[in-house]
């Protein structure tokens, strides 16, 4: 009798531990920003500064691993790259008015800093020339650092007439930048070449992160005041944008990714991971829709 | 809804509903204008999860619920919270996400917002209290209490200087994240690292301190304070540079410098030692300078000396103890009524080993010695 009392315990302890576990895997927090690595996991990146690793188990995403920033460290963005034959992931994060970008383990190991004055908004990785491109917090300046010679953040570039830049991403088809503006709901086209910049698309509200198709011939905006994904034609910068997904579950879309064929969108206001079709319907959720 | 930022009212119409924020001013040279964004619908089940602070429209057509728990930043650091409206009698609620933009400087309060709200042809306002207002370029967080005048720091040992402070937060916390000391002209003045204690959390406009802990180097010290003899002057000023937090989601600010000027206070020992130095130095000064005529009629005329010490020694003691009388009545006189010394019209500090070594040699070398260094500084 005593005997079957105490398996009981064990059992229903033993249970309460692996739900707690699980209830803990399934935390999100708010998630500012993902990207994946081309053969590796998909990094979600929260405004806490948790970085969580999302594999996919059995075409089921769940977190496999995590580790924290230092406290008070703000999430902004993180890149995945290889960088020298090592899985690299790149973090910028605000503390306060200064910004920072990480370089840093998949394992969660510091590699080397970057910090600059005006904060950071967005970053972006053009692996072609190893070259980290870094959106100003609080300038509409642009900036480069060559990860390979240990140099210091150089301007490249001012977005002239935004207000408040946000997401940036490299485009090595057209070797220029497109910036995203929080506050105007633009998007501007830096030439890194001649140092200009001119704006490129509008009718957004409040773009929130950037990424080009796998053909790269479509821009995909997660436009978070409108609760929508949105895809522009590169090659038609003066057509209209095509709304690509706007789920009722959307809350504030703020970053992307491609997942194989499906794309990731990180919702920091809804706290999930969005996982969309080639056509926008919705596959998957993580945490899973209740 | 961009132009409505700009333009200084941040409205929104999400389906039958607008909210419209008007911008705050927190000061003549800045402002807060608010960003609304609509994040759709929610039940009654997802208001069950929030930190809700609920208030009343003005004519009672609407619920607000403000959710205390959203208070936080975004990924490019703006400070946002969730408003959650709810027309009487319906189940469900609009949920609103609002976004702060600071422009200028001032400090982090706390103050109601007055919105005004539209659904179906019914217009009413309601005010959000407590709301925190946070500034992107924190002004100084704390004020430094007290009297500015130099603090005195003991010479030869480690000591302690307590720093009176004040928050400026009217009716926020904050929190002191890290404090960092530095010497603005002496860093060799200085032994060892200038380290701080302080209670990490200060209360709303609450008094704390900063407690320094310094040791002087006193070789450099003393050579610092040699060339700053007037008592009211800083021989060197400790720059205290605070980094703090606005409490329920402020910015983690720019170091705050509060300047601290300090006077190195040599021990007894040490005083001791530079008006036995003077005197000695006093003394020998004046039987170095050859007496003139009347002097030395007066010195042949004088009877001759008698007693235990010779006529040298007695004088030499003589000059010793005029020296530490006149130090002694020095230093009573500054201590108790800041009176300074004042030699050629310039302000010397009595509790300085360099002023005290100066007044050692004058008295104890007499008229002689005062009268060449007179005739020195005329020429």
């Amino acid at each position: 009798m005593q005997k079957g009392l105490a398996q009981f315990f064990l059992s229903a302890l033993f249970i309460a531990s692996a739900q707690l576990s699980t209830a803990q895997k399934s935390e999100l927090g708010r998630p500012v920003a993902i990207d994946k690595l081309p053969s590796g996991s998909l990094y979600v990146l929260g405004a806490q500064g948790v970085v969580r690793a999302v594999d996919f188990q059995s075409g089921k995403a769940a977190i496999t691993g995590s580790f924290r920033l230092p406290p008070g460290w703000a999430g902004s963005d993180i890149v995945s790259a290889q960088v020298s034959g090592q899985n690299i992931l790149f973090i910028a994060v605000n503390y306060g008015l200064t910004g920072q970008v990480n370089m840093y383990s998949t394992t969660g190991n510091l590699i080397r800093s970057w910090t600059l004055r005006s904060g950071v908004a967005g970053i972006d990785y053009d692996a072609s020339d190893s070259t980290l491109f870094v959106a100003s917090g609080r300038t509409p300046e642009i900036f480069r650092i060559t990860v390979t010679n240990g140099s210091q953040p150089q301007f490249v570039a001012e977005a002239s007439g935004s207000q408040r830049l946000g997401p940036i991403l490299y485009d090595p088809n057209e070797q220029a930048l497109l910036v995203g503006d929080l506050v105007m709901g633009a998007i501007y086209k830096v030439d890194i070449t001649h140092h200009s910049s001119s704006l490129l698309f509008t009718e957004l509200t409040s773009p929130q992160a950037l990424k080009l198709s796998p053909d790269r011939a479509t821009l995909f905006v997660a436009d978070a005041g409108a609760r929508r994904i949105v895809s522009y034609s590169i090659a038609q910068p003066k057509a209209a944008p095509k709304v690509f997904a706007k789920l009722p579950q959307f809350r504030s879309p703020s970053g992307l990714a491609w997942a194989d064929d499906r794309l990731a969108v990180s919702d920091d206001g809804a706290r999930r991971l969005f996982f969309l079709s080639k056509t926008g319907s919705l596959e998957d959720t993580l945490p899973a829709t209740p | 809804m961009a132009v409505a930022a700009l333009l200084g009212t941040a409205s929104l119409c999400a389906g039958q509903m607008a909210i419209q924020v008007p911008s705050l001013q927190p000061t003549t040279t800045s402002s807060v204008n608010f960003t609304v964004q609509d994040w759709g619908p929610v039940t009654n089940s997802d208001l069950q999860h929030l930190s809700p602070q609920t208030f009343q429209s003005q004519q009672q057509l609407f619920n607000l619920d403000v959710d205390t728990g959203s208070f936080s930043r975004d990924k490019v650091n703006r400070f946002q919270f969730d408003l959650y409206v709810q027309k009487s009698g319906d189940s469900g609620a609009e949920h609103f996400h609002i976004y702060e933009d600071p422009v200028g400087v001032f400090v982090d309060y706390i103050a109601p917002i007055g919105i005004s709200i539209k659904s179906a042809g019914n217009v009413d306002s309601a005010n959000l209290a407590d709301i925190p207002i946070h500034a992107q370029y924190e002004g100084d967080v704390f004020s430094r209490t007290g009297k500015g005048d130099p603090i005195p720091v003991e010479l030869g040992t480690s000591s302690q200087i307590n720093i009176p402070i004040v928050s400026n937060l009217t009716n926020l916390q904050a929190s002191i994240n890290a404090v960092t000391i530095s010497s603005t002209t002496c860093t060799k003045c200085w032994q060892g690292q200038l380290t701080a204690t302080y209670d990490s959390t200060v209360q709303p406009s609450g008094a704390s301190a900063l407690i320094l802990t310094v040791q002087p180097n006193t070789l450099y010290a003393l050579y610092a304070s040699a060339f700053a003899v007037d008592p009211h002057k800083s021989q060197d000023t400790l720059a205290v540079y605070v980094t703090s937090t606005p409490g329920q989601g402020g910015l983690p600010s720019l170091p705050q410098k509060i300047e601290i000027p300090v006077r190195f206070s040599p021990s007894f020992l040490y005083l001791a030692s530079a008006v036995i130095l003077g005197s000695l130095i006093g003394f020998g000064i004046r039987r170095l300078i050859p007496a003139t005529a009347p002097d030395a009629a007066a010195g042949t005329a004088a009877a001759p000396a008698t007693g235990r010490f010779p006529r040298w020694a007695r004088d030499l003691i003589l000059s010793i103890a005029t020296a530490v009388i006149v130090e002694i009545f020095g230093l009573v006189l500054f201590n108790n009524t800041n009176t300074s010394v004042v030699f050629f019209g310039f302000s010397l500090d009595p509790s300085q080993v360099a002023p005290a070594f100066l007044v050692a040699i004058l008295v104890a070398g007499g008229p002689p010695v005062v009268s060449k260094i007179s005739e020195a500084i005329k020429i």
